[in-house]
């Protein structure tokens, strides 16, 4: 316990000296007090969060440490260009706490039951479905509407209902595939058959469960006529990306050097192909801690839960990945937790909420096990 | 205002071109050691608790060739019961399906069986089958499950906890009917027409067994007030057993009347005269109780 705390202090005093001095460099050049400010605000929040004790505050610790560290390399990406962005892009992300609080609540109160589940996929149903009732509606709430979907079917699944598991996904990816939204539409079937899957244990329900998925792709896809030149306006990130130096170039970054509008690629631009590097390390990480949360757990609904959430994210960036080198030409979810997007950010920390609360969950069990053990002697 | 002057804000800006890929790259290490050291200290955790993850052990009364009677299997949360060995609780007998049945513990209902399609199971003589529902009949502490050819009793380790609910209150003394499979029925479900069908234990329990009373100032009883809540509940765990078979209220302790129950038919050697006349039955394993090897493993 003792070497696992000073894990913990190691990586906290690292945040900590990283990011004052990212923000204090140039604090230094402009003297703005905003990046001062940032300097000492953004270190400290990650501090509180990773230190605070955890009857007051319960989060899977690597987990946030990870959330964090890419929060920070958000943040990163737009300091030399504009210091308002960087504070609305910090407020943003501590906003998006509150959501993992939700999500870490959620799973600890959650009792799967019919009416429960069959709320959740209403609640994703209007998510996913309001674009198409307001089409002036700007914010895309696909990322939200998908991780409550993934609660609804691990529900669905617990309870051995698999035909309205199976419609609730395929109801979310008929809605994705309706405003042209293939990228998070295939996220969301990947992440639906795998779940059945594993939780239902029945090869005619996940081969149903597939086969749906992959039929739907091909109506849409094929006599609906989806036309992927509306999606031309992707920019030539392949090339963007051959261009980025590996470290961070020797002048400094003006805002008219920076051609991106992905704050991943705003960090690359400005910091090399290392940062890029090293935010998709950070990410597998934070995939393998999901699938570790997921393998621990003795409930199948949080197992499904740890799996949604761990698929949701890795299969996001896979997507985003494979976009911005040009293999899909569709449009695709941000990378998670480097966006702008306020709604993407606060369902990627209410995904991270899922962990957090399976986390929380194991740990319960050890300690009632130890309890049991005690007793027994 | 600008604090470094443009030479020095130059000098700073080359350190930080090496310094931040460097930090950036420790961080990922440091992480990355953060999550190992975090699932080092579960596996240190974990192993100190060998029974950690499950509800109970399910004993084996009759089984097969290649399943010896009293083997017993830890019993997780939630897992398959079946005869391949993907299953969590592997049961090669006769009529078990390679996947037979699911099991579910539900706090203060029990172990909740839902078997497979065309699966059927006995509990306490009950059938249960898919279409039952399986909060109607659940497998509680010391209930009989009959799978194919396999006879199980449960043994709930949660029966010490508040999920003590589940625990329905033992015999007070083995049946010695004539029909050996009674003994091992308990609860007022038992089919009356009820018979195993492949009777290994015939002799594990003797014609005329008495079962030896512990009296209660041999045992060692604790206020399950401090341990889970429960006010009228309390443990005796005489010196042999330590296990949950003697779990009684603290009404049944008070009782002049008061006979505990023992109903471990192991815990009874049966006599030499029996162990000639069974030349067929197969060897009983010495059993290693769930509790030896805690206070091992809690020793070490």
């Amino acid at each position: 316990m003792r070497k696992n705390s000073s894990f913990r202090f190691r990586v906290c005093a690292l945040l900590l000296v990283f990011f004052a001095c990212v923000f204090l460099l140039p604090a230094s050049r402009t003297g703005d007090p905003t990046l001062y400010m940032l300097s000492a605000a953004v270190p400290g929040a990650m501090l509180l969060l990773l230190l605070l004790p955890s009857r007051i505050f319960a989060p899977d610790r690597p987990s946030l440490a990870v959330a964090l560290s890419l929060c920070g390399f958000s943040l990163m990406a737009t300091v030399y260009l504009s210091a308002d962005e960087t504070v609305s892009q910090g407020i943003r992300c501590a906003a998006g706490l509150f959501f993992l609080t939700l999500g870490a609540v959620l799973v600890h109160s959650f009792r799967p039951s019919v009416p429960a589940a069959g709320l959740l996929v209403f609640f994703g149903f209007g998510l996913l479905s309001l674009p198409l009732v307001l089409p002036g509606f700007s914010f895309s709430l696909s990322d939200g509407g998908m991780a409550i979907l993934i609660f609804a079917v691990s529900a669905f699944l617990v309870l051995r209902l698999r035909l309205p598991a199976l419609l609730a996904g395929l109801g979310g990816i008929v809605l994705l595939l309706l405003h042209h939204e293939i990228g998070s539409a295939a996220v969301l079937a990947v992440s639906f058959a795998a779940i059945f899957w594993a939780a239902s244990d029945s090869a005619l329900w996940s081969g149903a469960s597939l086969v749906s998925a992959v039929g739907l792709f091909t109506v849409f896809l094929g006599p609906l006529g989806y036309s992927f030149a509306e999606d031309s306006g992707i920019s030539s990130a392949l090339s963007r990306l051959s261009s980025m130096p590996l470290l961070p170039p020797e002048s400094v970054p003006e805002a008219s050097g920076v051609a991106s509008s992905d704050l991943f690629f705003m960090l690359g631009e400005q910091y090399g192909v290392v940062f890029l590097l090293c935010a998709g390390l950070l990410l597998i990480l934070l995939l393998i801690r999901g699938a570790s949360l997921a393998l621990h757990t003795r409930k199948s609904f949080h197992a499904s839960l740890a799996l949604g959430a761990v698929l949701l994210f890795g299969l996001r960036a896979l997507v985003f990945l494979a976009r911005s080198v040009e293999l899909l030409p569709i449009s695709a979810p941000a990378f998670p937790f480097m966006t702008s997007s306020m709604p993407d950010l606060f369902a990627h920390f209410f995904l991270l909420g899922l962990l957090s609360g399976v986390s929380a969950r194991n740990e319960a069990d050890l300690e009632e096990d130890a309890r049991l053990a005690m007793l027994a002697r | 205002m600008p604090v470094a002057s443009a030479d020095v804000w130059k000098i700073l800006y080359t350190v930080s071109r090496y310094l931040f890929p460097l930090l950036a790259v420790s961080l990922v290490f440091l992480v990355l050691f953060f999550i190992l050291s975090e699932s080092r200290v579960r596996r240190e955790k974990v192993h100190n608790l060998p029974g950690s993850g499950t509800v109970g052990e399910l004993i084996v009364l009759s089984g097969s060739r290649d399943l010896d009677v009293n083997t017993w299997f830890p019993v997780p949360r939630e897992g398959v019961l079946g005869s391949v060995r993907s299953c969590d609780l592997v049961i090669p007998c006769p009529g078990v399906h390679t996947k037979h049945l699911d099991f579910s513990w539900q706090d203060g209902a029990g172990l909740l069986i839902h078997p497979r399609t065309g699966c059927e199971a006995l509990i306490n003589g009950v059938p249960v089958t898919c279409r039952t529902r399986p909060a109607d009949v659940p497998l509680t502490h010391g209930a009989v499950l009959q799978v194919g050819s396999a006879v199980l009793r449960l043994h709930l380790f949660a029966a010490l906890d508040s999920t003590v609910s589940a625990f329905q209150p033992l015999p007070e003394e083995l049946p010695t009917s004539a029909d050996p499979a009674a003994a091992f029925m308990t609860g007022p479900a038992q089919a009356p027409d009820y018979v195993p069908p492949t009777p290994y234990y015939q002799n594990t329990v003797a014609p005329g067994f008495t079962p030896t009373p512990v009296p209660p100032d041999q045992a060692h009883v604790a206020d399950s007030t401090q341990l889970s809540g429960v006010p009228d509940r309390a443990f005796a765990v005489p010196e042999y057993e330590s296990s949950v078979h003697n779990i009684v209220t603290l009404q049944q302790l008070s009782s002049s009347e008061y006979v505990p129950p023992v109903h471990d038919v192991e815990a009874q050697p049966p006599s030499s005269s029996e162990s000639d006349d069974s030349p067929t039955r197969p060897p009983v394993s010495t059993r290693r109780r769930r509790s030896d090897r805690w206070k091992e493993d809690l020793g070490e």
